[in-house]
C-alpha cells in the first residue's frame, strides 16, 4: 500500500486512471486531499466512503465492515489525526448504504473530535447524500461534533474542515471529489438541515429551488450575519426557518411568494435593522414571525391579507417607531400581536374585524399617545390589550360588545383622563381593568351587569371623585375595587343592592368617601340580604347613625366590618 | 455477510429512573461511557412526563442479556450492579406505551428508525421555547 499511496499517477496499460480498488475497497486516488493540509495547515478530512477508516468501536478494535454496523471511530485522512469518536455505544452513528452514516437526530448520534487550543477560522466543505457546499466557519476550541445529529441531508458522506480560507477554486476541487454528485438541487425538505450550526459564518449560494419546507432550516446559525438570495420559490413552509440568526443584519428579498406558514421564521433576529418587502401575499401564519426583532426601526407594507394568525408576531420589536397599515383583515388572533413595541408613537387604522383575541396585543406599547378606532367587534379577549400603554391620553369608543375578558386591560395607563362608554355588556372579568389609571377624573356608566370579578378594577385611580350607578348584580368578587381612590368622595345608592358575594375586603380603603357615600354603601349591602361577608373603608368621613343602624344589621348577619372612625 | 447488528432497540428512561437506566445501559453496552447514554429528558408522553431516550442498532444477543442476571462488563468492573438490577426490573419490551413506572424498550429490526419508535412508545420531543 506505500507505494500506491505515494504513486502520483496510475495506469492501465496507457490509460491514466484516477481511482484504484481494491475489491470495494479504494486503494489509491489520483486526487491527494492531503495536499490541503500541508505545510502543518490545521484541519480534518474524513470519508465514510473509505470503510477502512471506519471502526464499530472507539478504540478502534473492530472494523465497519457491513451496512448496519454502529461507527464509534473514523480516522481522519488530512495527515492531523484528529479522529473523530463516540464512546457511548448508544450514540454512534450507523454505517449506511450507499457508503454514509446515519446518525438519528431522535437519539442524538454523533462523532466528535476535539478542536485545539486557539479553534479554527477557515473553511468547512460538507457533503451529505442530497448535496455538498463549502462554508466559511468559526469554530471554538473543544469538542465538535461529526456527522452530528443536524446535518444537511439524511447521511453524512465526508467533510473538510481546514484551519484558514480555502480559495473557491480549492473549494471546487475539494467539493468534486468528496460529492456523490447531488447538488441540494433536487431537494424538498430542508427541514432542519443547518440546524445549530454556529460555526457557520457564511453560507453559499445553494439551489434549493425545489424546496417546499424549510422549517427550522438555519434555526440557530447565530454567527451568519448575511444570507445569499437562495430561490424559496417553491417554499410553503418557513417556519423557525432563520430563527434565531442572532447576527443576521440585514435579509435578502427571497421568494416567499408560496410561503403559507411564517410562525417563529426571523424569531429571535436581534440585529436585522431594516426587512424587504417579501411576498408573503399567502401566508396565513404569522405567529412569533418577528418575535424580538429588536433592532428593526422600520417595517414593510408587507401582504398580509391571508394571515388568521398574528399572535407574538412583532412582540417585543421594540425600536419600531411606527407600524404600516397591513392588511390584517382576515386576522383572528392579535394575542401579544405588538407586545413591548415601546417605541411605536402612533398605530394606524388596520383592520381587525375578524379578530377575537387581543390579550396583551399592545401591552407595554409606552409611547403610544393615542390609539385608532379600530374595529374590535368580534374580539372576545381583551385582557391586558393596552395595559402599561402609559402615553395614551385618551382612547376611542371601540366596539367591545363581544368581550369577555377584560382584566388589566387599561392598567397602568396613567395618562387616560378620559374613558369612552364601551359595551361592556358580556364582560365578566374586570380584575385589575383600570387600576392605576391615575389621571382619571370621571367614569361613564358602563354596562358591567355579566362582571362577576372586579378585584382592583379601579385601585388607585386616584383622580376620580364620584362613581356612576354601575350594574353588579352578578359580581361575585370586589376585594380591593376602589382601594386608594384617594379623591373619591361620592358613590351612588343602590349599587350592591344585588350583589352575589360578600367579599369587599379592603374595597374602600384610604377612599375619601362623603358620609352620604358610606352610607349609601352599607345600606345598600344590607337591602343586598347576602351573608357571612367582608367590609373595609378608611379614609373619608365616618358613617352616619344610619351607616351604623346598617353595620349592626350586617353583623348580626355573620359580616365583618370596619369603617372610617371605628364603629 | 450481513451486518451483526440486526436489531434497533430504542429505551425510554422516566426522568426519576434516568440514573438507574444509565447504570443498566453500561451493564449491556459495549463501552464504559455507556454511563451517560441517557442525559436530558427530552421526550413527553400525552400526560407531560418526562424522558431520556436512547435508540441504536443492536445484536440480537441484547434481548436475551437484557433478561439474564447481570454482571458487571470488563470495561467497568466497579458499576452499580443494584441499579442496573433494578432498571432491568422495570424493563417493558415491546408491551406498550411509556409510562413513568417503567423502562419501556421497542426492540424491532435494524431497518426500523429511532423517530418510529418513539412515536410508537407515545412520545414526542419537548417544544424549546420558540417552537411552543
Amino acid at each position: 500500500m506505500p507505494i500506491l499511496n505515494q504513486a502520483d499517477s496510475m495506469y492501465v496499460g496507457d490509460k491514466s486512471v484516477d481511482r484504484v480498488y481494491l475489491g470495494v475497497l479504494e486503494v489509491w486516488s489520483a486526487f491527494q486531499m492531503s495536499s490541503f493540509f500541508a505545510n502543518n495547515k490545521q484541519g480534518v478530512y474524513f470519508d465514510s466512503r473509505k470503510q477502512s477508516t471506519l471502526f464499530q468501536d472507539a478504540a478502534g478494535n473492530t472494523p465497519v465492515l457491513y451496512a448496519g454496523d454502529p461507527v464509534g471511530l473514523m480516522l481522519d485522512q488530512s495527515g492531523n489525526e484528529i479522529n473523530a469518536n463516540q464512546v457511548t455505544s448508544w450514540k454512534r452513528p450507523i454505517y449506511a448504504n450507499p457508503a454514509s452514516l446515519d446518525a438519528s437526530i431522535y437519539s442524538s448520534d454523533f462523532l466528535s473530535i476535539l478542536i485545539p487550543t486557539g479553534g479554527w477560522q477557515g473553511t468547512m466543505v460538507l457533503a451529505t447524500d442530497t448535496g455538498t457546499a463549502s462554508y466559511g466557519v468559526d469554530i471554538p476550541e473543544g469538542e465538535y461534533e461529526i456527522a452530528g445529529k443536524f446535518n444537511p441531508g439524511n447521511t453524512f458522506i465526508a467533510i473538510v474542515l481546514r484551519d484558514g480560507a480555502m480559495t473557491n477554486t480549492d473549494t471546487d476541487i475539494v467539493e468534486t471529489n468528496i460529492s456523490n454528485g447531488e447538488s441540494y438541487n433536487t431537494a424538498i425538505s430542508f427541514n432542519n438541515y443547518w440546524r445549530d450550526r454556529t460555526e457557520i459564518t457564511s453560507f453559499p449560494l445553494i439551489d434549493t429551488s425545489s424546496g417546499t419546507s424549510f422549517n427550522a432550516a438555519w434555526y440557530g446559525c447565530s454567527s451568519l450575519t448575511s444570507f445569499p438570495l437562495i430561490n424559496t420559490s417553491s417554499g410553503t413552509s418557513f417556519s423557525s426557518a432563520w430563527s434565531s440568526c442572532t447576527l443576521l443584519t440585514e435579509f435578502p428579498l427571497i421568494d416567499t411568494s408560496s410561503g403559507t406558514n411564517f410562525s417563529y421564521t426571523w424569531y429571535n433576529c436581534g440585529s436585522l435593522t431594516e426587512f424587504p418587502l417579501i411576498d408573503t401575499s399567502n401566508g396565513t401564519n404569522f405567529s412569533r414571525a418577528w418575535y424580538n426583532c429588536t433592532s428593526l426601526t422600520s417595517f414593510p407594507l408587507i401582504n398580509t391579507s391571508s394571515g388568521t394568525n398574528f399572535s407574538y408576531t412583532w412582540f417585543s420589536c421594540s425600536s419600531l417607531t411606527s407600524f404600516p397599515l397591513i392588511n390584517t383583515s382576515s386576522g383572528t388572533d392579535f394575542s401579544r400581536a405588538w407586545y413591548n413595541c415601546d417605541s411605536l408613537t402612533s398605530f394606524p387604522l388596520i383592520n381587525t374585524s375578524s379578530g377575537t383575541d387581543f390579550n396583551y396585543a399592545w401591552y407595554n406599547c409606552d409611547s403610544l399617545t393615542s390609539f385608532p378606532l379600530i374595529n374590535t367587534s368580534s374580539g372576545t379577549d381583551f385582557s391586558r390589550a393596552w395595559s402599561n400603554c402609559t402615553s395614551l391620553t385618551s382612547f376611542p369608543l371601540i366596539n367591545t360588545s363581544s368581550g369577555t375578558d377584560f382584566s388589566r386591560a387599561w392598567r397602568n395607563c396613567y395618562l387616560l383622563t378620559e374613558f369612552p362608554l364601551i359595551d361592556t355588556s358580556n364582560g365578566t372579568s374586570f380584575s385589575y381593568t383600570w387600576s392605576n389609571c391615575y389621571s382619571l377624573t370621571e367614569f361613564p356608566l358602563i354596562d358591567t351587569s355579566s362582571g362577576t370579578n372586579f378585584y382592583q378594577a379601579w385601585i388607585s385611580c386616584s383622580s376620580l371623585t364620584e362613581f356612576p350607578l354601575i350594574d353588579t348584580s352578578s359580581g361575585t368578587n370586589f376585594s380591593y375595587t376602589w382601594f386608594s381612590c384617594t379623591s373619591l368622595t361620592s358613590f351612588p345608592s343602590n349599587v350592591f343592592d344585588n350583589v352575589k358575594s360578600g367579599n369587599f375586603s379592603w374595597a374602600f380603603n384610604n377612599t375619601n368617601l362623603s358620609q352620604d357615600s358610606i352610607d349609601n354603601i352599607l345600606v345598600s349591602l344590607v337591602t343586598s340580604t347576602i351573608g357571612n361577608g367582608t367590609f373595609h373603608q378608611s379614609g373619608g368621613s365616618a358613617p352616619s347613625a344610619t351607616g351604623e343602624s346598617a353595620i349592626n344589621t350586617l353583623r348580626s348577619r355573620g359580616w365583618s366590618v370596619s369603617v372610617t372612625g371605628g364603629y | 455477510m450481513t451486518t451483526k447488528y440486526q436489531q434497533r432497540a430504542t429505551i425510554v428512561a422516566p426522568e426519576s429512573l434516568i440514573a438507574d437506566a444509565n447504570s443498566l445501559a453500561l451493564a449491556l453496552g459495549e463501552s464504559a461511557a455507556d454511563d451517560k447514554t441517557f442525559n436530558t429528558a427530552s421526550y413527553q408522553d400525552a400526560q407531560g412526563n418526562l424522558y431520556a431516550v436512547a435508540s441504536t442498532v443492536a445484536k440480537p444477543i441484547f434481548a436475551q442479556m437484557a433478561g439474564q442476571p447481570l454482571k458487571a462488563p470488563d470495561h467497568s468492573p466497579d458499576m452499580d450492579l443494584v441499579a442496573a438490577t433494578r432498571a432491568q426490573g422495570m424493563l417493558q419490551i415491546n408491551n406498550g406505551i411509556a409510562n413513568p413506572d417503567v423502562i419501556a424498550v421497542i426492540l424491532g429490526d435494524n431497518t426500523e428508525n429511532a423517530k418510529d419508535h418513539i412515536e410508537a412508545l407515545g412520545l414526542t420531543p419537548i417544544p424549546q421555547e420558540d417552537e411552543l
